[in-house]
């Protein structure tokens, strides 16, 4: 009875929660789970190969490539309850991504270099974080 | 200061370091101010780092909730002893 005690007191203070149940739902999350990680990592590599392409014709069928990997990341999180942290992360992404889909792609703007380097760079750092924290939840 | 809050001391400082945005919006700054991207480029990669800096506020607290997680998991399994 003692031990359940110290552990219905840890279970508080942890959560930082007032009540049971807002306790209940901020430990009931979405665990680890491999397919949500290599989507992940698939956005991060594809930002690094990207990024080797910036001033070359091949960069729009890169970009492309990252838009899909990270829209099925979305889309993946967003299909897992109980994953919020996951999709506002995700959902973020995207709208970087968005971004330079919509130069390359939609509005075939001239992009500068400066801009190319700068957009992969912060979308594979991003996707560094994201990976980070994704593998790291509990098994 | 509360469990919740060394919980997140503890934990929560990693991203913050690596995402190191302050330097980003200079290096942009200079970019611009040399020439090397457009007036547009830029506003929407300023615009990228407020973005950014949400995506490391919800990865902290990913961080914090999975460790209070692993740290009820290890209790219970104490307590099942």
């Amino acid at each position: 009875m003692k031990k359940l005690i110290v552990l219905f007191m840890a279970v508080m203070a942890m959560s930082g929660c007032a009540t049971i149940q807002d306790a209940i739902k901020y430990f009931d999350m979405a665990r680890y789970d491999s397919n949500e990680y290599l989507l992940i990592v698939n956005v991060r590599t594809q930002a690094n190969l990207g990024a080797r392409k910036c001033g070359t014709p091949e960069a729009n069928r890169e970009v492309s490539l990252l838009w899909l990997d990270t829209l099925k990341f979305k889309n993946y999180a967003e299909s897992r309850v109980n994953n919020e942290e996951t999709v506002t992360m995700a959902t973020e992404l995207l709208e970087i991504v968005r971004g330079l889909d919509k130069r390359y792609n939609i509005d075939n703007k001239t992009v500068s270099m400066a801009y190319c380097t700068n957009k992969f760079g912060l979308i594979e750092k991003n996707a560094t974080i994201i990976a980070n924290v994704v593998g790291k939840k509990p098994k | 200061m509360d469990a919740m809050q060394a919980l997140k001391e503890w934990v929560g400082n990693n991203n913050a370091d690596l995402a190191d945005w302050a330097a980003e919006a200079e290096s942009y700054t200079n970019d611009l101010k040399s020439g090397a991207m457009s007036q547009d480029e830029y506003e929407e990669l300023m615009e990228d780092l407020k973005r950014s800096d949400s995506i490391t506020k919800a990865a902290d607290d990913l961080a914090v909730r999975s460790k209070a997680v692993e740290l009820l998991d290890d209790l219970i399994a104490a307590v099942k002893k």
